[in-house]
């Protein structure tokens, strides 16, 4: 029989549909697409990705384990000083910075001169703000046990001194003094030479050179007032320290640091009241005598006479006779050192 | 306005008291009755009745009837002059005679508190009515003097039992009649050495006794002795001075010194210090009496009657050479320090040498003497004595210093070498200065800084050269500002004591344990607040310190170390000082400003500082610093005076120079003086030969002539009016043209049409040129 087309279509829907080729299946008629769309909106300001140019971001990477990213991010301060050199960025930069003078690396502490000196030609007061810092590691590089480190010590300190000699020398001159004279292995008038001197016996003539330089320019910024050489070209007077108006407000950042008047002291022993602390000698033993005594020219000038110039004349003497760069660097110090006694 | 008559205050006189008295006494010193008219009866009721109540019994319970009356004589006395001229001789009799009654009987009396302040109201109205009635003339010889013969034995017996009451009194008599004193000298003179040998006894006196005990004593010798007199007649064409018997007196007590001086070549190794021989040797000598031996001990050391006793056995005994040296040098004092009626010679020399000998015996230079060294506590005396000394020479310089300041210029350099000898050193050592004795010995270090701010005025910047004696007494300074714990010899006991536990646990675990129980009391406060335990000095003593930096900042600029630590000092006590007292006391501020003024090595003053803790005390000194200001008065003056040299420079316009002004001054003289001709010549002579001088280095003039004066249009006029004999001005002047190139003060000098005159005088003659000179220079 055939079918009518009523049969026909009710068989339609129970047989199988021929596949054919190259076309797809056919989709049934109740399928549900739930095929979707997804689209992002990008809001800047809560970007959670790292921006390239925060880099107050990057300030604990100079604490990284890895030495490369620590120069790497000194590098990175480098370049971008110039713009953040009047910002707030600069206290904590320095802050934690500074502690890498004693970085076991040499990379990183080369890097770190070389930011301490963008700094310094830029603004030199962002330095002498953070002087005790420095003269506290600075110290602790030249009594520090590496070698490496101890001799990079005075790098550091040629670089200070290039830049807040002033400074540096009224806060900590004695003991920078005796610091480097620890370096060098000399003795102060005094001291115990075989504590915590550098006891290796071949020195690198080339760090005894920048330790011999340091020292000279340590004497230099201490016992003479540089700038009594200098004539200011609008007034033709003399910029020496006492030419200066002491009764305008100073220009310096804190200027009454040295009064120590919020500080508390720690009781003082009987060993200071002992020595004479008059203005013609000073001790050199006692620490609140010390820190005092840099203040002025002629106390420094005092005790460069009494405690240093018999050791380093004689030292030089002996390193001039060896002859070498060590032995012009030692010849310009001993003459540093007869002027002083001199004048 | 009415008023109560005095009769009825005389009425209620008896009966008054308390605040009934009070009044009355407020009353009657009205001027009201200052009246005459009052006088025969009112005032002289009144006057009776003070005598009745002067006259009572001397039982207890009339002593307040004796006080009230003693009290109406002086205020009546003191306000109404007519009572005290015509009554003041009755009233001084009452009241001198109720005092000496109760003087007889003092010994027998209860000594009460009524009694004791009924004696001190009569010596003190005795006094007053005195003091009212010596100052006029009839009344003083009338009734003062007669009654003085009989006041004055009173009170001297009166001064055995109350020295203090009497003393001030005789001193005043002494002073103001010495003549009439003259007969009771000698019991005076017994009753003072009776309060002045005993040693024990004088030393029990406050110094303000001790004082006048010494005062009295040189006072004694205003009264002009007739043997020193006879003596002096006799020499011849030989004037007395008014001050022998002084000098007599000055001279017996520096005699006493140098025996007691001797008495330490015993002691100490005296050959060591040449100086110090010299100058002992150098003191006076006590003159040995004809007929006596001159090494008598006895007798060296004797003043008063009573002379040392010392044996090395008994080394306390060495303490009565203090004694003795304090007594003599409170009798130099007196006798070089208390007012006199006269000018005296005070040998300055002597007192110094006796002073500087007083500071040398020391044993940092001296050594004590090697069979003496070896007694321990016989040295620790010495030593303490020989800083008692010391001390003493301190207060005689002090004294010296503050009584003849400038006359004392020559020694001065001499008492500071000495004193720089005062500052202990540690033992063996030169230059170690021990700290723990300077403690000991704080005041006399703070006579030491009144001595030196004495010195400070009258020397000046002549300090420049004299650093290095008193380099030390500044580290003394330094250490002497510092607030001191008591509690330091206690925490380095502690300290012994853990060291010496862990060393010896053993042994001394089980003693330790029992000890500890016992000796531990509530020490908890020792560790927690121990801040009460420290000792700071007082403001007085501050007041002398900051003296001294002043003048040592003033004078000297100082090592930073030095600096800074007054600097700290000066903040810190200053900011203690104003949350104490909410005022910084005024040596403070000399000294913040002085610290200001002078920063010393430093790049920055404190001035910042200063000006904020003186906030709400304005200081003009900071002031001025701060804001800056031009001296408006000056700068007024110069102007008016530009302004009126503008007006003069019309017509004769002429660079302001220093001839121009010098002419000015001399011009503004001779306006207000009387024309002079000499004078004004000479000016003239003056003024030429300054243009001379100063014409003479520049551009050469080409018609020289010496005579030659550029002279102002007022002043020729003056000139024109005021000498006949002098030469006419022509009145064409030339013109006178000022060019760059010459210095300002030449001028050309032109030739000028001269009348010369006729006068043989050259010097009063001045030919002066006829210069004229045009408006429009320049």
């Amino acid at each position: 029989m055939t079918k009518s087309r009523k049969q026909k279509q009710k068989k339609k829907d129970f047989l199988k549909k021929k596949l054919k080729v190259g076309k797809t299946a056919a989709k049934a008629s109740n399928l549900t697409d739930t095929s979707f769309v997804a689209k992002t909106i990008s809001v800047k300001n809560q970007h959670l990705d790292h921006d390239h140019h925060d880099l107050s971001k990057r300030f604990p990477l100079l604490k990284h384990h890895n030495a490369t990213v620590r120069k790497e991010t000194l590098t990175i301060f480098i370049k971008a000083i110039p713009t953040i050199i009047k910002s707030r960025l600069m206290t904590p930069l320095l802050s934690q910075a500074i502690p890498l003078i004693c970085d076991d690396t040499k990379d990183v502490r080369d890097a770190l001169i070389e930011l301490l000196d963008t700094i310094g030609a830029l603004d030199p007061q962002v330095l002498v703000l953070h002087c005790n810092i420095f003269v506290l590691y600075i110290n602790m590089a030249m009594t520090h046990i590496v070698p490496r480190i101890q001799a990079d010590s005075t790098r550091f300190l040629l670089c200070l001194l290039k830049h807040c000699g002033d400074e540096i020398v009224r806060k900590a001159w004695l003991k920078l003094m005796r610091g480097v004279m620890n370096v060098l292995g000399w003795s102060a008038a005094g001291a115990n030479t075989s504590s915590g001197a550098l006891q290796t016996k071949k020195r690198d003539s080339k760090a005894n050179k920048i330790h011999l330089d340091a020292l000279g320019k340590l004497v230099e910024y201490g016992c003479f007032d540089l700038k009594a050489t200098e004539i200011d070209d609008i007034t033709g007077e003399s910029l020496s320290s006492a030419a200066d108006n002491k009764f305008l407000p100073p220009n310096l950042p804190q200027p009454f640091e040295h009064l120590k008047l919020f500080e508390r002291q720690l009781k003082q022993s009987n060993s200071i009241n002992d020595s004479s602390t008059s203005g013609s000698t000073v001790p050199g033993s006692t620490s609140a005598a010390n820190s005092l005594a840099n203040q002025d020219l002629e106390s420094r000038q005092a005790i460069f006479e009494t405690d240093f110039q018999k050791e380093i004349t004689k030292q030089c003497q002996l390193l001039v006779k060896d002859g070498g760069e060590c032995g012009k660097a030692a010849n310009t110090l001993n003459k540093l050192a007869m002027e002083v006694c001199q004048g | 306005m009415s008023h109560i008559s005095m009769n009825q205050w005389a009425k209620r006189l008896e009966t008054a008291s308390g605040p009934d008295f009070q009044i009355l006494l407020d009353q009657i010193k009205l001027p009201v009755y200052v009246d005459e008219s009052l006088l025969k009866n009112e005032l002289s009721l009144l006057v009776t009745k003070i005598m009745k109540l002067l006259r009572c019994n001397n039982s207890p319970e009339e002593y307040y009837q004796i006080w009230k009356g003693c009290h109406t004589a002086v205020i009546i006395a003191s306000f109404n002059p007519l009572v005290l001229v015509a009554h003041g001789g009755q009233l001084l009799t009452g009241i001198y005679n109720k005092l000496e009654q109760l003087t007889d009987y003092i010994n027998t009396q209860v000594w009460t508190i009524e009694f004791d302040t009924l004696l001190s109201t009569l010596v003190s109205s005795l006094t007053i009515l005195m003091d009212l009635m010596r100052n006029n003339p009839t009344l003083s010889r009338e009734s003062l003097v007669p009654k003085l013969k009989a006041i004055i034995p009173t009170l001297i017996k009166l001064t055995e039992s109350k020295p203090l009451l009497t003393l001030p009194v005789l001193a005043k008599l002494l002073y103001k009649h010495s003549t009439t004193f003259k007969p009771f000298t000698n019991k005076y003179r017994a009753a003072l050495e009776n309060l002045l040998s005993s040693e024990d006894k004088y030393n029990q006196f406050d110094t303000h006794l001790k004082k006048l005990i010494c005062k009295n004593y040189a006072y004694l010798h205003l009264i002009k002795d007739n043997n020193s007199n006879n003596a002096n007649n006799n020499t011849n064409h030989v004037t007395s001075h008014p001050d022998e018997n002084w000098r007599l007196g000055l001279f017996s007590v520096l005699r006493q010194y140098q025996p007691i001086f001797k008495l330490f070549y015993e002691i100490l190794d005296m050959d060591q210090d040449e100086q110090l021989k010299s100058l002992i040797n150098g003191l006076p000598m006590i003159k040995v009496e004809e007929g006596k031996k001159s090494d008598d001990d006895d007798t060296t050391t004797k003043l008063f009657g009573k002379s040392l006793k010392l044996d090395l056995n008994e080394p306390f005994t060495l303490f009565e050479i203090v004694n003795r040296i304090n007594l003599l040098n409170d009798l130099l004092i007196a006798f070089i320090t208390v007012p006199t009626p006269f000018a005296i010679r005070v040998p300055l020399k002597l007192v110094n040498n006796v002073a500087e000998v007083l500071m040398g015996l020391n044993t940092k230079y001296l050594a004590i003497k090697r069979e003496l060294r070896h007694d321990q506590e016989l040295a620790t005396v010495i030593e303490d004595v020989l800083i008692k000394l010391q001390s003493q020479s301190v207060k005689i310089w002090l004294n010296m210093l503050q009584t003849y300041g400038k006359q004392c210029l020559v020694l001065i350099p001499n008492i500071i070498n000495s004193i720089s000898v005062f500052i202990p050193f540690k033992p063996k050592s030169n230059k170690l200065i021990d700290y723990s004795r300077c403690d000991q010995v704080k005041p006399v270090f703070y006579d030491i800084f009144k001595v030196i701010n004495l010195c400070f005025p009258h020397l000046g910047h002549q300090f420049n050269t004299e650093l290095d004696s008193l380099t030390k007494l500044i580290d003394v300074t330094m250490y002497l500002i510092e607030d001191k714990s008591l509690l330091e010899p206690f925490y380095n006991l502690q300290k012994k004591q853990k060291m010496e536990k862990t060393t010896n646990k053993s042994q001394q675990h089980s003693k330790s344990k029992k000890a500890n129980k016992d000796s531990n009391g509530a020490l908890s406060d020792l560790y927690t607040h121990s801040v009460n335990f420290d000792v700071s000095i007082n403001l007085k003593q501050y007041d002398e310190i900051n003296q001294f930096l002043y003048n040592i900042i003033n004078n000297w600029k100082l090592s930073s170390f030095l600096q800074i630590k007054i600097t700290k000092y000066a903040i810190n006590k200053s900011i203690y000082y104003k949350q104490l007292l909410t005022t910084i006391p005024e040596s403070f501020v000399k000294l913040l400003r002085i610290v200001v003024i002078n920063p010393g090595f430093e790049r920055v003053s404190i001035l910042p500082i200063a000006v904020s803790l003186l906030n709400e005390q304005s200081d003009d000194v900071f002031d001025t610093l701060c804001h800056p200001k031009l001296p408006l008065g000056i700068i007024y003056n110069m102007m008016i005076k530009n302004n009126n040299m503008d007006t003069v420079e019309d017509k004769n316009f002429q660079p302001i120079d220093e001839v121009t002004l010098i002419e000015e001054q001399v011009n503004e003289e001779q306006v207000n003086e009387e024309q002079n001709q000499p004078d004004e010549e000479d000016v003239e002579v003056k003024i030429g030969l300054k243009e001379q001088n100063e014409t003479e280095g520049t551009v050469p003039v080409t018609v020289v002539d010496e005579t030659k004066v550029f002279k102002r249009d007022r002043f020729e006029s003056k000139e024109e009016h005021t000498s006949s004999k002098r030469v006419k001005i022509s009145e064409t002047v030339e013109a006178v043209e000022f060019s760059k190139d010459e210095p300002s003060n030449s001028v050309a000098h032109q030739q000028a049409k001269v009348e010369e005159s006729v006068e043989s005088d050259d010097d009063e003659d001045f030919v002066i040129p006829d210069i004229d000179l045009s408006d429009d220079d320049e």
